[in-house]
């Protein structure tokens, strides 16, 4: 059902409240830049290429691990008692899984012009000349792809209420990835929360479909970035909401999307307590009890937010579609968060703990 | 920076007011919310086109193999990231391709010393035979 918007004509417009003063959250310490923290034994590198800082992120005992599940998983497939005079497996070892990696990323350069990526006979070359493809042939590929496989096989890790998580199947990489990005890298001090959609558009009742987005199906992740380095993430799932967090008593006020913005946000703040953080969200997460909450935590945030949420001032309310004065502003301020409305094309509406109201760059 | 809005905006007679008619585009004020949001906002979408540019993404019957893509190249942005900003790459340092290029370069060197992996279920007169290829 298409909702009714509100239009409220400039010479009806009801008076507005004026830029009220606001005291924005002074950070304990000064803003910070990003760094890295890279094992003490680059240290002693002359130089580190970027294979090395690669394999940070999926080491040698990770792969060897993906290898032996997907042994066990071909030989669960293939060595069944009916299969057994049809089919042998040899197993894959790491290094053939390094090969099956190098023909994936191959084939994310294939689009790219020829005159950087050299062509021969239709198939683009690294520099030595040799196609990736004959690193491993095509049915050493396929077979791979057939069957790869990530977790031990049936071994269904659990969420506490005892139901089989539904990202199970790629856990163990979940899992290396987020704590290894998190112990690399160091944010800066402004981090970005953001929804982020993964393609899929087979069967699955966890995926979500956003038909106004550029991915408009697939799974949904919360994700928390900065500059482009994604530091922590968080699964959602269509049919079973994102993955449990840990709510103290007086976070219930907050919404379901306000709780797992809040585990995001806490877990950066654990890590780095030293370290002052602020927080951009886009209208689908910043609510003012949110923001509210992470002020008492000693951490900013600032976004866009949508005048029907939780703790939006009703004397701001104007509706999506109102014809105010152009650059018309007002604002409020509530359990010191400020909330500012500001006519432009159109109504925009933002909430801070970390911005005077007053005050133009 | 604003560009004049168009004669069928909803607000061109407001926008008239402040940017004139003969104006393409003019510099304005901003508040300071305004422009911080803009400024920090980006933090996800910069990962997001970091992405397009050379993505590993194959369609899949498999309901987790999208995660999969996702995760590697995940890991390979942020050791891009990680890449550029070490010491020694601050002034001159890999492009994503050549980026890339490097990493597929060091996959099929570590990858290559094994022996294949040889299917046994398919004929032998149709196994690929492969030794470490010689450059």
């Amino acid at each position: 059902m298409q909702q009714k918007t509100l239009k409220i004509p400039i010479q009806n417009l009801p008076d507005r409240p004026k830029l009220p003063t606001f005291d924005p959250l002074q950070p304990v310490v000064p803003p910070h830049t990003a760094w890295n923290l890279l094992p003490i034994s680059f240290s002693e590198l002359d130089a580190i290429t970027p294979i090395q800082i690669f394999n940070l992120f999926l080491t040698n005992s990770i792969m060897g691990q993906l290898g032996a599940n997907t042994n066990s998983n071909a030989q669960q497939q293939l060595l069944g008692p009916e299969k057994e005079r049809q089919h042998s497996w040899q197993p894959v070892t790491a290094p053939d899984l390094y090969l099956w990696l190098a023909i994936q990323t191959h084939m994310g350069l294939i689009g790219v012009p020829p005159e950087r990526y050299r062509m021969k006979d239709g198939v683009y070359l690294p520099e030595d000349g040799l196609p990736p493809a004959a690193y491993l042939g095509k049915i050493c590929y396929q077979e791979i792809c057939c069957f790869f496989h990530v977790s031990p096989y049936n071994s269904l890790p659990e969420t506490p209420e005892g139901l089989p998580c539904w990202h199970s199947k790629v856990e163990i990489l979940l899992e290396q990835l987020q704590f290894f990005s998190q112990q690399y890298r160091v944010p800066g001090s402004n981090v970005t929360i953001d929804e982020a959609m993964i393609l899929f558009t087979c069967r699955s009742i966890h995926i979500t479909k956003m038909p106004n987005k550029p991915i408009s199906q697939g799974y949904k992740f919360f994700r928390m970035a900065e500059k482009g380095y994604v530091w922590e993430f968080h699964p959602s799932s269509n049919a079973v909401g994102g993955d449990p967090v840990d709510v103290e008593s007086h976070l219930l006020q907050l919404t379901d999307t306000g709780k797992r913005v809040h585990h995001l946000i806490r877990h950066l703040h654990q890590r780095h307590r030293k370290l002052s953080f602020n927080v951009y969200m886009d209208n689908f997460f910043t609510t003012q009890p949110l923001l509210a909450e992470l002020c008492r935590m000693g951490i900013g945030a600032s976004g866009t937010c949508m005048q029907q949420f939780q703790g939006f001032p009703k004397e701001l309310k104007v509706g999506k579609n109102a014809k105010l004065p152009y650059y018309f502003q007002s604002g409020a301020v509530n359990d010191g968060v400020a909330t500012l409305l500001r006519m432009d094309s159109l109504p925009v509406t933002m909430m801070s703990t970390i911005h005077p109201l007053h005050g133009e760059d | 920076m604003r560009v004049h809005p168009g004669n069928k905006s909803t607000n061109a007679s407001g926008a008239n007011s402040t940017i004139l008619p003969g104006e393409g585009q003019k510099e304005l004020d901003i508040p300071v919310i305004v422009d911080a949001y803009n400024q920090h906002k980006v933090g996800v979408d910069v990962a997001d086109q970091y992405q397009t540019y050379f993505d590993t993404h194959l369609i899949s019957r498999r309901n987790w193999y999208p995660l999969v893509y996702w995760m590697l190249e995940t890991a390979v942005i942020n050791s891009l990231i990680i890449y550029r900003d070490l010491p020694a790459n601050k002034e001159c340092t890999l492009d994503h391709f050549d980026f890339r290029l490097s990493i597929l370069r060091d996959l099929l060197h570590t990858g290559s010393p094994s022996t294949m992996k040889i299917s046994s279920c398919i004929p032998a007169s149709q196994r690929i035979t492969r030794s470490a290829p010689s450059t």
